[in-house]
């Protein structure tokens, strides 16, 4: 047990004349010398939204607070807070102020005190502490002490209340000591305890194992006894609390328990969340823990790409095609780059991995926009909201110029409304065209699936995305692709239009209001967990999710825990922890995803801990050139449809879905093959004797790109490759299954492995004749039947 | 299966037989070929040829109407986007009752096939969801039309899908194939190969096309597998290669990976040789449409005579681009004329020299037509833009050839009146002449798909809005000895 965690039931800890409860007068300061203490206890609750002026009309929602209203709020019955409770304890939150001003949170029915709760200005998001007494029936009121006309919006998140120290106490109740556990090991003993002021008369007890935070997949053999065992089917840190309830009150207390993964498991799941384990890597992880990975990632830096000045359309005298100048101006090379090499070295892993997955749903291409400097802000769009809120996202793509031109919404006016990205959110970017139940599987009704809309709600959203354009031109007539769009009034429809489930959006009003309301009609819509999480796993863990683990996703994108949708954090966390991706989910035959060409080729780089051709350096990224013949051109899918459908079928795989499949075909899986032969055994051009390479090319002027060039670790793996004294390549074996296949290579295959390398002497080098030597070819002839196998292709 | 047994199947000569020897052959005929000395030629060979002509090609120039030449050169002289009458190569359809029309001048072998019946012309052909009868019918909001009308992409991709109301992920070449992939029987080598990159027409739900490149690259070096020489441990390692590629079969995903590679190592062993064409028909065209198109026949030809082939439908898919002709149409059209003409003669002729001047037909598709009204003026730099009803060519021997096809427009006939603007007869949807077209994709492909074999019951499947037509052959195939394959 942890003694500083907070969450904590029991008098012990606060009893005390904490908090002086009763009337507060305003100008009774400070209020500590002029009251009678009466002795309380406080009790914390798991932090709870109790107002929320955001969501919704009613009591304790919106709309939002006006300047110089009073609102009162009821607190008691809600969260935990008995009727009984003298104080609440809350953390005020306000959003979206247009004025700046303070709230002043106090109890109901009595006078306003001068102290405010919280302070802010315009536009900020500002929160604070504030215990305040329950007014007349359990209420607080809230003061909105800004202009008049101008609104905020109130958060209060209830952590804790003050009562009375007397009568019927809750429980107070030990759950035992914080554990941790070793994968393969995965089940414990626990044992709590609990004492009680024996109130009610003739109690009788009753206790309730539950699981607060962590993975899906706990299990306890007697939930409802203070002894239990309970299994973890996955590695993570898990809060597990007791509840005891004397019939009346209850109480509870929570342990810790951190279950550390297999060294496999953390392989795999570095492979699902990262662009692959790199050498070393694992062990660091494994130590850490998996949950405690994804919250550091979630904090990490942002590598992503660095804003570019705005450059003329087309391109100026002096950067002419076939130049320098036109490659790094004009085409899609530098973000290329940029792209491999974020993958390669970026510390932000799981960030760009999920913008990478972002960019396959909200598809702009760069054969259609092909400027860096026009692309980059859309790129910029998708890295910023990896780790935010899926509404969030939609807005800022919505209002992209980038996505405004490849889908036409930047010309789509009043008189002319454009179908095309209206047609496309709907179908590709949130809800798709089926309507599905939380579990991703498809609603039919006697005329077979259900539509999730209908031509007349294409309409309705053309016209409320009407009227938005460029912004204002840079100076010299430079199309600005830089800022979002504009909404230019006059072109905005302003008759009725007919959304979602029957909403429709009244007439006359304005642009901004049309789209923030029609964007948020398409979010609230229940298929956008389902639709949504569902790719985001076949993207990172697996083409075939059971129903339940696809249901498990959306619950989390619909309520983070906290009320909150859209989550995308939560939605992260969901898929890359779920017991189907962790643990032994992966052993079902079905379990896995073809690697498409770029991701293939960046996992095989980072396991090998690739370099520049000479060794010296990271390596810059110009891979594109290596991926394009693959089928894979990145950032420049051939439609709207990304680079491969999400809902091709891998051929021969019993109607198992491989959306990967739809770009490797015989030329493909050929290339790739003969790629890893280059990669592993070219050595003309190289500037280091011994050591092959993706040749370097140097030349500034040099318009097919320069390169530093690539070379493999080779190094770390020839000590493995077995000697002649003791030729076993065994230890080579282990390594390159435990970097590149996570550690689940066949008997079999492993067989096949070894009579190759047995093949090969294992001499060291004896230049001029042998250069490398037998180690090093056992090395080169180990990664080339690894990397080349169907076992590797398909990450697993 | 012994050889005697597998051509006992076949003599049955109906294609209940092929279905049967398909679903009972659980090894592919590449394996079975080990034991075969001698090729198997395909027993009902067909191919279809799709020559995609990118960008919008302005058919307005490509068929001229000689009688009546006064309303296109009225529309098209005075900037200098007109044919002159004389250059015209004269030809009378005989559905035009007697009116005379002329081919563009570049396109002299296509007249010369016309002359000999193995080129004939559909009329006004586009892009439809449901029958357009006018201009009214087109600007009623309550007919559905294509989604993005005149947008290169979305109208490529429909050309490719016939499917104009929604877009979809399957080609119609594509699920003509996964509807005859019995008739090729156990062997493992795609229906459809595209010598233009991977493309939407020729993807099916089960069939993968094939993409090689055209004839500039060998067919015996499309296929190799790098890396491997005669040493002890080369020798092991492609043997380890080879043997992983079999493990793991228990997974379906890992497998269907290793098939994959398998097929390109198996399509490499089938490319063991590069088909010489005697006589070489291409000689001296060196443009990239010839270049594809011989790559194509050269397949042909393999596929004709080599062991471990003998498929009996192939589909094949190329294309010309430059058709996106904004500025400089006069000039561009010259010159892309003169190549499509050269090189679809030098294939038909060289389908003639295999034996196969009935068993392949090529036709064209393209984005789109384009405006009769011309943007911009002068002959330097005149040019059409994006527009919609478009002819197209279709090309061999089992073409009902020297005539036109379609269905009638606004003006009661095939041709379009190439009157623009809200005038009676009209088939413009504004005021520059773009066609409403007559005749949808779905009624061009499916005639096509017809005297490939599809059946009438795989229609539906094949072309899902073919329904909302009332002609669904247009007539301009010779279906005279044309199997419908029964094990589809």
């Amino acid at each position: 047990m942890n003694p500083l965690k907070h969450r904590r039931t029991g008098k012990g800890v606060f009893a005390a004349a904490l908090f002086l409860a009763g009337s507060l007068a305003a100008d009774d300061l400070p209020v500590a010398a002029l009251v009678t203490p009466v002795a309380s206890g406080f009790y914390t609750v798991t932090p709870c939204r109790a107002v929320d002026t955001r969501v919704g009309l009613g009591p304790n929602g919106g709309p939002a607070l006006g300047g110089g209203e009073v609102r009162e709020f009821g607190i008691a019955g809600l969260c935990g807070v008995p009727n009984s409770a003298r104080a609440v304890a809350l953390n005020v939150t306000v959003v979206n102020p247009t004025a700046a001003g303070s709230v002043l949170i106090y109890p109901a029915g009595e006078p306003m005190p001068l102290a405010s709760s919280v302070n802010f200005s315009a536009g900020r998001t500002r929160a604070n502490n504030s215990i305040a007494a329950a007014g007349v029936a359990g209420q607080v009121s809230a003061f909105c002490g800004m202009p008049a006309g101008a609104t905020v919006d109130l958060l209060l998140d209830v952590v804790g209340y003050f009562e009375d120290a007397t009568g019927n106490r809750p429980p107070v109740v030990l759950a035992g000591s914080d554990a941790s556990l070793a994968m393969p090991a995965n089940s414990l003993s626990l044992s709590g305890t609990f004492s009680d002021d024996a109130l009610p008369a003739g109690a009788a007890y009753t206790a309730e194992w539950s699981v607060t935070t962590g993975p899906a997949g706990v299990s306890f053999s007697a939930p409802a006894s203070l002894g239990t065992d309970v299994t973890f089917a996955a590695a993570g840190t898990y809060t597990l609390r007791l509840t005891v309830s004397d019939s009346d009150r209850s109480g509870f207390d929570e342990l810790t328990v951190k279950v550390t993964a297999t060294p496999q498991d953390v392989l795999r799941f570095l492979d699902q969340a990262s662009f692959g384990p790199a050498p070393g890597e694992a062990e660091t992880v494994r130590t850490q823990g998996l949950s405690e990975w994804i919250e550091e990632q979630f904090r990490a830096a942002e590598t992503g790409y660095t804003p570019l000045a705005p450059e003329p359309g087309s391109a100026p005298e002096g950067c002419t095609y076939n130049t320098v100048c036109y490659r790094d101006k004009y085409t899609t090379y530098p973000v290329q780059n940029r792209f491999f090499a974020n993958a390669l070295y970026g510390n932000d892993q799981l960030r760009q991995k999920v913008a990478w997955a972002l960019h396959k749903v909200f598809v702009v291409s760069g054969n259609d926009v092909p400027m860096p400097s026009r692309l980059t802000p859309y790129l910029r769009v998708l890295n910023r909201n990896a780790f935010g809120n899926f509404r969030a996202l939609l807005g800022e793509i919505t209002l992209n110029t980038a996505m405004g031109r490849y889908l036409d919404m930047v010309t789509s006016t009043r008189t002319r409304p454009n179908e095309n990205y209206p047609r496309e959110i709907l179908q590709l970017f949130s809800i798709g065209t089926m309507r599905r139940n939380p579990d991703g599987t498809v609603q039919s009704d006697s005329d077979g699936p259900i539509p999730t809309y209908d031509q007349s709600i294409v309409d309705g959203f053309s016209k409320a995305f009407t009227g938005w354009t460029y912004a204002p031109q840079y100076p010299d007539g430079i199309t600005n692709y830089i800022d979002p769009m504009v909404l230019v009034p006059a072109n905005h429809d302003t008759t009725e239009k007919l959304l979602l489930r029957g909403v429709t959006l009244p007439a006359g009003r304005t642009g901004t209001q049309d789209l923030n309301d029609a964007l948020d009609n398409i979010f609230q819509d229940p298929n956008v967990g389902p639709f949504f999480g569902q790719q985001l796993i076949r993207m990172l863990v697996t083409s075939n999710p059971s129903p339940a683990y696809v249901a498990r996703v959306t619950f989390a994108f619909d309520d983070n825990g906290y009320g909150v949708r859209g989550d995308m954090k939560a939605v992260i966390r969901a898929v890359l922890l779920d017991p189907e991706a962790r643990g032994t989910g992966p052993e079902a035959v079905s379990f896995g995803r073809l690697r498409e060409p770029a991701l293939w080729l960046v996992a095989s780089l980072r396991a090998l801990g690739a370099r520049s051709a000479d060794g010296t350096a990271n390596a810059d990224g110009y891979l594109n050139p290596r991926t394009s013949p693959l089928g894979q051109s990145v950032l420049r899918p051939p439609s709207v449809f990304s680079y491969f459908p999400p809902d091709y079928e891998a051929p021969g795989a019993g109607g198992l879905l491989g959306p990967e499949f739809g770009i490797l075909s015989a030329t493909t899986a050929l290339g790739r093959a003969n790629f890893v032969n280059t990669l592993v055994y070219n050595t003309s051009g190289c500037p280091v004797v011994a050591l092959p390479c993706l040749r370097p090319n140097t030349d500034p002027t040099n318009l097919n790109g320069n390169t530093n060039g690539v070379s493999l670790g080779f190094a770390s793996l020839v000590p493995l490759a077995g000697s002649l004294v003791a030729p076993d390549p065994a230890p080579l074996i282990d390594e390159l299954d435990r970097r590149l296949l996570h550690g689940t290579m066949s008997a079999a295959m492993r067989s096949q492995v070894a009579q190759a390398l047995n093949a090969i002497a294992p001499t060291d080098p004896t230049p001029p004749g042998d250069v490398l030597g037998g180690k090093f070819r056992r090395v080169q002839a180990g990664i080339y039947l690894v990397l080349t196998a169907s076992q590797f292709q398909v990450e697993r | 299966m012994s050889k005697l047994s597998r051509r006992d199947l076949l003599s049955l000569g109906g294609c209940a037989a092929l279905g049967l020897f398909a679903r009972s052959a659980t090894a592919s005929r590449l394996s079975l070929m080990t034991a075969l000395a001698e090729p198997l030629a395909p027993t009902d060979y067909r191919a279809l040829v799709a020559v995609f002509l990118a960008g919008g090609n302005d058919s307005n120039n490509m068929v001229v109407p000689v009688t009546g030449y006064s309303a296109y050169s009225a529309a098209r002289a005075a900037a200098g986007l007109a044919i002159p009458q004389a250059q015209l190569l004269s030809i009378t359809p005989p559905a035009m009752a007697g009116s005379v029309f002329g081919l563009h001048p570049e396109l002299a072998e296509l007249h010369g096939l016309w002359g000999q019946g193995k080129a004939a012309v559909v009329c006004n052909a586009g892009t439809l969801v449901e029958p357009l009868a006018s201009r009214a019918d087109y600007l009623d909001a309550a007919r559905k039309k294509p989604y993005q009308l005149f947008s290169h992409s979305d109208q490529q991709g429909i050309w490719q899908t016939s499917r104009a109301d929604t877009r979809v992920q399957t080609g119609w070449g594509g699920r003509i194939a996964d509807a005859l992939a019995c008739v090729n029987g156990g062997v493992a080598f795609p229906m459809p190969v595209s010598v233009a990159g991977i493309n939407l027409f020729a993807q099916g739900v089960s069939t993968r096309p094939l993409a090689i490149p055209d004839s500039g690259t060998a067919l015996n070096n499309v296929f190799v597998l790098s890396g491997f020489n005669s040493s002890a441990e080369s020798i092991a390692r492609r043997a380890s290669f080879d043997a992983i590629r079999g493990q793991d079969a228990s997974l379906p995903l890992v497998k269907s990976s290793s098939d994959t590679l398998q097929q390109a190592i198996d399509i490499g062993a089938l490319f063991a040789s590069d088909p010489v064409l005697s006589p070489d028909r291409f000689t001296g065209l060196n443009t990239s449409i010839a270049r594809q198109l011989k790559q194509a026949a050269k397949l042909i030809r393999l596929n004709r005579d080599s062991a471990g082939l003998g498929l009996n439908r192939q589909i094949f898919f190329v294309q010309q681009g430059g058709y996106d002709t904004h500025q400089n149409q006069i000039g561009d059209q010259v010159a892309l004329y003169d190549a499509l003409s050269q090189a679809l003669n030098a294939f038909t002729l060289t389908m003639g020299d295999f034996g196969y001047a009935d068993r392949v037909t090529a036709f064209t598709l393209s984005d789109f037509g384009r405006t009769l009204q011309p943007s911009g003026s002068g002959t330097s730099t005149v040019g059409s833009d994006h527009a919609w009803g478009n002819h197209q060519l279709v090309v061999g021997g089992a073409v009902n050839g020297g005539n036109f096809y379609g269905v009638n427009g606004p003006n009661g006939s095939i041709f379009p009146s190439l009157a623009m603007g809200n005038v009676a007869g009209t088939s413009d949807t504004d005021t520059r002449g773009r066609w409403i077209p007559n005749v949808a994709v779905d009624q061009y492909a499916a005639t096509l798909a017809k005297w490939f074999g599809i059946s009438t019951a795989n229609m539906a499947t094949v072309f899902p809005n073919l329904h909302r037509f009332a002609s669904q052959d247009l007539g301009f195939m010779n279906l005279a000895g044309v199997t419908t394959p029964g094990c589809q």
